[in-house]
């Protein structure tokens, strides 16, 4: 986790119900799920308990990037589409686990142009 | 628009289930529900965590108390009515607890002293998997504007005359409110974890 959420030492064998259990607060492997409700409710009591509390904006944003990062979804730079083709064959559209879509057949191209015709586009 | 804001009753088509599947009892001045703020659009938001107030102690006391009631006898109804602009919704709470015995006549006798003094909490597990509260006395630490009491009233027992015949209570409680019951949205195992003192994962 890049950012750092932490409960204060004296609130670890607290108990509060939220999400999947009531499990004392030192244990708790959802942490992040009771930082964004505390900063969404601005419950005081909720509040008091964290040392470190990031946030809201930079919680939901950590909570995004963990969840894309479980899904196997990473976002790289995309792949210049003029580049020319180094291979005269027809080559597949590829949809790789960084969701960059390459496309160096001109074939593949036209395809998709006839396709957008047809679609009434 | 111009006069008032509607809302849709948009749910997504689903199956659902009728009857309650859990109950509990317990304290409002012993916990604090959490709640967002509300949403322009959807209006008041769920409860989505539930928290021990200061002072209050699992170890003395400040539990969820379960309720084994007898098997698909447990039935939450709820009434409106209107006079003007005055708008009321009367809630009952209505279960079977099996076996007269010292246990129902000491349980009751609980029951009674907190209706009189402070109402009871109650947390409704619904058979479709909702999960509803009545009696909560503070929302985000603090004391909500109206709290609905639940008390019992009107409960009947029997011993039955033949052995095949009922055997126990069937509990009432009641109470009056300006609102529907809200929900509360963690898990089961959540409320289960707050019936006991543990504090050993």
């Amino acid at each position: 986790m890049a950012i750092e959420i932490s409960i204060k030492p004296k609130f670890k064998s607290i108990k509060v119900a939220f999400g999947k259990s009531a499990k004392p607060l030192g244990v708790r492997d959802d942490l992040l799920e009771l930082a964004i409700i505390a900063r969404s409710s601005n419950n005081q009591t909720l509040l008091n308990y964290f040392d470190k509390l990031p946030s809201l904006d930079e919680l939901k944003r950590e909570k995004l990037e963990s969840s894309l990062s479980q899904s196997g979804v990473s976002f790289k730079k995309p792949v210049d589409i003029k580049q020319k083709p180094t291979d005269t064959t027809e080559s597949k559209a590829e949809v790789s686990d960084s969701t960059v879509i390459r496309d160096e057949s001109t074939n593949t191209k036209n395809k998709s142009k006839n396709k957008n015709k047809q679609s009434g586009e | 628009m111009l006069c008032t804001n509607l809302k849709p009753y948009n749910r997504a088509c689903s199956p659902t289930s009728g009857g309650i599947a859990r109950l509990w009892i317990f304290d409002g001045e012993d916990f604090d529900f959490t709640q967002a703020a509300e949403d322009p659009d959807t209006g008041a938001q769920p409860y989505t965590a539930i928290a021990l107030r200061t002072g209050a102690t699992a170890a003395a006391g400040a539990l969820m108390f379960p309720i084994k009631f007898g098997a698909k006898t447990a039935e939450y109804t709820f009434t409106h009515s209107r006079n003007g602009c005055s708008v009321k919704y009367e809630h009952k709470l209505e279960f079977l607890l099996p076996d007269l015995s010292q246990l129902i006549t000491t349980w009751n006798q609980a029951v009674d002293a907190a209706s009189c003094c402070c109402g009871v909490g109650l947390m409704i597990q619904l058979n479709s998997g909702k999960i509803l509260v009545a009696g909560e006395k503070y929302v985000n630490s603090d004391a909500i504007t109206i709290p609905l009491q639940m008390e019992q009233n009107g409960s009947t027992g029997t011993s039955g005359k033949l052995m095949e015949d009922v055997n126990g209570e069937t509990v009432i409680m009641l109470g009056d409110h300006v609102r529907k019951l809200y929900e509360y949205t963690g898990t089961v195992q959540s409320i289960i974890d707050l019936e006991t003192d543990q504090t050993t994962p």
